[in-house]
């Protein structure tokens, strides 16, 4: 064991030469997460309006104000034919247009059905139907607001079939209680296995591997000193980044944030033997480089966080089994905002361990001590 | 000369060369395949308390959509969320008592979803749809039944422009084509000058009494027509296995990724000629570039829903620009008239870079 420390010795020393790499491990990933997490959501707010109305009628100008005042839309431009509007579709100057047709109120007020024509740049297929949707919630209000003054009878004030939608775990569909936890494993994620990676071709390209080779240290010393600093560097990041989610970010942490250490703590060990491996088969850091993005890329956006898996083909979520992320992801979720205990995630901790013991003996196999 | 010399470099590595042209390929296969954010046969949960023959209705209504799965029957509330911590269902509709007959005699009823917003995409997702099932169910018997005048009704009928079958891969082809032809032309040039200084020759080449901008540019130009090519074999792609349009210029469009390439290489330049090694190249191109494009392009996330800073930040992301060309011309059709400004924002970039690069090589050496 003292040789293991010897080598973290120096794994230490040069890192603190390394100052872009400390700034990469120390700093970076939690300037990263703080920027992202505040970009990454899907809401819609002010979407680009614009309104062709040819009625001209207090009634329309009523249905417009509805629009208006709310935070999903501005008002970006007033045209006077739909044709005239369609250019501001082409040019992405609006993404949604409401057509007032002439006769609305005439329509409206007869008793009858009034129509309106909304035509969605559907060019980004999740803000259309988001854009739809809040278009024609804000047109069924519109309409339940206009039935009382212009109905004789009182009839019901809600008549049909009204949907109640409840929210649990997040009912204010904060984003960031989602994104977050799955933003700070992937920076993890990334940088650890690029950098655990790097550095061993590194010794394999410069040749101080071969020195190694011809001292007594035994191959799994080698390996632990090689990987150890990393796996510390990531639960350091964890630590702090687990804290700005907490402080900055508010994310709720209902369960065990000690069981999701410990299983953080092992999951580290999955992209380090990922690492490890690539290592093993590559001969130049370019190489390592690409393999390794390879990889990371397909992790990070079959995760879960991007898009949901459950809707992809079906071998594309047989593949998806393999994908670390997905589970700890996963796993980080419930525990934080579902509070599920060890038992409720028995099943995705079980997969992370096989993957993490599987890993490592490859590439430890891998790892002859004659370089090669 | 310089040319040559990089391109024995490059086709020496057999497997880089595996990894250049199969990687973008297979990743944007696999993600135009794959990444998809419409909902099928979600896992769906029913709480029901009413068993009337209206809840059953529009239970079937929901599961015979195609949208939804019934995959457990439940009987309280503290079952959901046990369901909803073990992760078999995402959405729980609740029926409450006597459902079926205030629907029927009152003209109005209630009906609970309950979404689990931990994974909140889907949980929007699945309360819109199911919301606009309901909703149609509602039109189409209650609303014809319901005592007393109807009353006015106001009907939005929405018309879609561009993509009107609404499919995902509208968005997510551009957006991978953009991020993968980035990265790659990044990284690999990255690593060009970084190498040479490291080993120490960058040195000897630039006491020579060549000028710079020779150098670089001698040293870019494989890369160049690698990214190109792959940036050819991206486009065929998306046009002839995932069914992107190709409504536009062909010209423009392959002109367009010209530019986008010119200016990822660039960026990998200045990379490269800012850093100490190759370690320190590699791992700055990938992870100053991989998160912040894919999260602050417009690929995924809307930028206008981005805070004010950040939505600035955005602005310096050249896949941002490029998405909207290939968008644009793919999809709509758009010419350089158009396009115009997108087009100058990303040449000024690209010069930008350049000049930028040029004089960091010139202080590092001097």
């Amino acid at each position: 064991m003292r040789i293991v420390w010897f080598l973290l010795e120096k794994e230490f020393r040069q890192l603190r030469r390394n100052r872009t790499l400390l700034g990469l491990l120390l700093v970076a990933p939690l300037i990263q997460l703080v920027l992202l997490s505040f970009a990454a959501n899907y809401e819609i707010n002010n979407l680009a309006l614009a309104v062709v109305d040819q009625d001209h009628s207090p009634a329309a100008r009523r249905l417009i104000n509805k629009f208006q005042y709310t935070p999903y839309f501005r008002l970006v431009a007033t045209r006077p034919t739909a044709a005239a509007a369609e250019p501001d579709l082409l040019a992405n100057r609006a993404d949604l247009v409401l057509v007032i047709p002439p006769g609305f109120e005439r329509d409206l007020v007869r008793g009858g059905a009034a129509r309106v024509q909304l035509l969605v740049n559907a060019l980004d297929n999740v803000k259309a139907g988001l854009a739809s949707a809040y278009a024609a919630g804000i047109v069924q209000a519109y309409q339940a607001e206009v039935r009382p003054a212009t109905v004789a009878a009182a009839g019901p004030a809600h008549a049909g079939l009204e949907v109640v939608p409840a929210y649990w775990y997040n009912p204010l569909l904060n984003y960031k209680t989602f994104m977050v936890p799955g933003i700070l494993v992937e920076i993890i994620s990334l940088i650890v296995m690029m950098v655990a990676t790097l550095n061993i071709v590194r010794e394999k390209e410069i040749g101080t591997i071969e020195q190694l080779n011809v001292t007594p240290i035994r191959k799994w010393q080698f390996i632990l000193g090689k990987l150890l600093p990393f796996w510390l560097a990531g639960l350091y990041q964890f630590t702090l980044g687990l804290l700005l989610a907490r402080f900055l970010f508010h994310v709720p942490m209902v369960g065990s944030v000690g069981l999701l250490y410990g299983i953080m703590a092992v999951f580290l060990v999955v992209p380090l033997g990922l690492g490890l491996l690539i290592s093993s088969v590559s001969d130049t850091q370019q190489q390592a480089l690409f393999v390794a993005f390879f990889f990371l890329i397909i992790f990070i956006l079959l995760c879960g966080l991007f898009t949901p898996t459950e809707y992809m083909p079906a071998w594309a979520r047989a593949l998806d089994r393999l994908n670390p992320l997905l589970y700890i992801i996963d796993i980080a979720r419930r525990i934080l905002l579902k509070g599920s205990t060890l038992r409720d995630v028995l099943h995705p901790v079980l997969v992370l361990l096989g993957m993490a013991v599987a890993v490592n003996t490859l590439a430890v196999w891998r790892y002859r001590k004659t370089s090669g | 000369m310089f040319v040559r010399k990089e391109f024995y470099h490059i086709f020496r590595d057999g497997r880089t060369l595996l990894i250049l042209f199969g990687m973008p390929v297979a990743l944007v296969s696999l993600f135009g395949f794959a990444l998809t954010n419409e909902i099928k046969n979600a896992d769906v949960a029913v709480l029901d308390f009413d068993k009337g023959p209206r809840a059953r209705e529009v239970q079937n209504r929901l599961f015979s959509s195609g949208y939804f799965g019934l995959r457990a029957d439940l009987h309280t509330y503290p079952e959901v969320a046990a369901a909803f911590r073990q992760g078999r269902v995402k959405l729980a509709v609740v029926f409450p008592v006597g459902f079926s007959r205030d629907l029927d005699h009152l003209g109005h009823a209630q009906v609970q979803l309950v979404a689990d917003a931990s994974d909140q995409n889907t949980a929007i997702s699945l309360t819109n749809y199911a919301t606009s099932i309901i909703r149609t169910y509602e039109q189409q018997t209650v609303s014809g039944q319901s005592a007393g005048t109807p009353g006015p009704r106001v009907e939005a009928v929405a018309r879609l422009y561009f993509n009107p079958g609404l499919k995902a891969a509208y968005t997510f082809v551009p957006g991978t084509m953009a991020l993968i032809l980035l990265l790659v032309s990044a990284m690999l040039t990255s690593i060009t000058i970084a190498r040479e200084k490291e080993t120490g020759t960058m040195e000897v080449l630039l006491v020579s009494p060549m000028r710079q901008l020779p150098i670089i540019v001698g040293k870019i130009l494989p890369y160049f027509l690698l990214s190109f090519i792959n940036g050819l074999l991206i486009l065929g792609l998306g046009v002839w296995a995932l069914h992107i349009p190709e409504r536009g210029s062909l010209a423009l469009l392959i002109g367009e990724t010209l530019l986008y390439i010119f200016v990822a290489l660039a960026l990998g330049v200045l990379i490269s000629a800012r850093a100490e090694s190759q370690q320190t190249a590699m791992l700055t191109s990938m992870l100053s570039l991989l998160l912040p494009t894919l999260i602050l392009s417009g690929f995924l996330f809307p930028i206008e829903s981005m805070p004010a800073p950040l939505q600035a930040l955005s602005r310096v992301i050249p896949a941002r620009y490029y998405i909207v060309i290939l968008k644009g011309i793919m999809i709509k059709g758009l010419g350089l008239g158009e396009l115009w400004r997108e087009t100058a924002i990303l040449a000024g970039m690209g010069g930008a870079l350049l000049l930028l690069a040029l004089g960091s090589l010139k202080n590092r050496l001097a």
